[in-house]
């Protein structure tokens, strides 16, 4: 499976939101329509939690092109789709956002996809897996790292067996960082007077002006250095 | 001189709303201001002597009330006022002698004052003026 991370944009405000997607792609040498994934779980650089996108158990077909995942990252809720399964050559494109207050760069790639299997499915997992390390093409130096639990099956035949394929997250040759940067505040100071004549009060209007898209807390300060002694002083 | 020595010299006085000191009015809340939305404030200024006179603005700009938090902008604006004297008066006096004798200690004269009161910058309105005779010794 091929996996792609992708930014809308290198840049973000702080505060605003980026878009990302991520493409996980099967291979067309390969068949692996029959395994169904159970989770798609998505890994940040940060320490947010992780996104977990689960699929339906119960529906057949391949798996949605698109699959929408709202903003990211912000809690722990699991989000569902349709069955997770590929056809040959199928791509599933998950798109979601990213937001942070804090300035730095996060980075975003898909963690692990998980395929939980019952008993009776074995044969076809089996038949899986024989082919499923070479198909499993991700685009980092580092190996796809396979984790198979013990295979307690043929004593238990109602058993779970799990299937769980790590691509290494931050590792993988297609993460890309988005990077979350400052923007300079966007107000405008104006001021307004007349002259003025000795001891009185003479008003000096300032005008402040928010061309910001953000609302914007102000405080103003006032000092009066000393005159210019020629003059009295 | 420090700063707080040069900030002692001025004669300017600030002035919001029911604050008035002198020289600094710190950290004045102005509160939120939406986006796109424009407010006006007004400080008054009073100096004691005419002259060109500086004053700082700095406006802190910040996402929060808490400026621990996010990014705080800092804006700085100097603000030239000129302050002048309302009037300038000057004046002239011309003496007229009389030719005959004021008697024994000796002769009578008038003197004709003039005094030209000019109001420099914007139109004002006298009210009254008050013409105070001051006695002088007697020469000799």
């Amino acid at each position: 499976m091929n996996a792609t991370t992708a930014f809308w944009s290198s840049e973000a405000d702080l505060g605003g939101k980026v878009p990302f997607q991520i493409s996980l792609a099967c291979d067309e040498t390969v068949d692996i329509s029959q395994l169904r994934f159970s989770s798609v779980e998505i890994a940040f650089s940060d320490d947010r939690p992780d996104c977990v996108l689960k699929g339906s158990e119960n529906s057949n077909g391949d798996a949605e092109p698109f699959i929408d995942l709202g903003l990211v990252g912000e809690d722990e809720v699991a989000r569902s789709t349709s069955a997770l399964l590929w056809g040959r050559g199928k791509r599933v494109v998950l798109n979601g956002q990213l937001q942070s207050d804090q300035e730095g760069e996060i980075g975003v790639s898909p963690h692990n996809i998980v395929s939980h299997m019952t008993s009776d499915r074995i044969d076809q997992t089996r038949l899986c897996t024989q082919h499923m390390v070479p198909p499993f093409v991700v685009t980092t130096a580092k190996p796809v790292v396979l984790v198979y639990p013990k295979r307690n099956y043929d004593s238990n035949p109602r058993a779970c067996f799990c299937c769980r394929v790590s691509l290494s997250p931050y590792n993988i040759g297609t993460k890309l960082k988005g990077s979350f940067v400052p923007r300079p505040i966007d107000v405008k100071l104006d001021t307004t007077s007349e002259i003025g004549y000795v001891g009185e009060q003479v008003p000096v209007v300032i005008k402040i002006r928010n061309d910001d898209g953000r609302k914007v807390y102000l405080r103003l300060s006032v000092f009066l250095p000393p005159g210019d002694e020629e003059q009295g002083q | 001189m420090s700063v707080k020595d040069e900030a002692d010299h001025t004669d300017l006085t600030a002035k919001y709303e029911d604050q008035e000191t002198t020289p600094l009015l710190q950290d004045i809340s102005l509160g939120y201001l939406e986006p796109l939305s424009t407010i006006e404030k007004t400080i008054h200024i009073k100096a004691l002597y005419p002259g060109t006179k500086l004053i700082d603005l700095s406006l802190q700009a910040s996402l929060d009330e808490d400026v621990e938090i996010g990014r705080v902008e800092e804006i700085n604006h100097t603000v030239e006022l000129a302050i002048e004297d309302p009037f300038e008066i000057s004046s002239s006096v011309m003496y007229r002698h009389s030719s005959r004798a004021s008697g024994q200690d000796g002769i009578e004269g008038w003197a004709s004052v003039m005094s030209l009161l000019s109001v420099s910058g914007r139109g004002m309105e006298v009210s009254s003026i008050d013409i105070e005779p001051k006695a002088c010794s007697r020469a000799g």
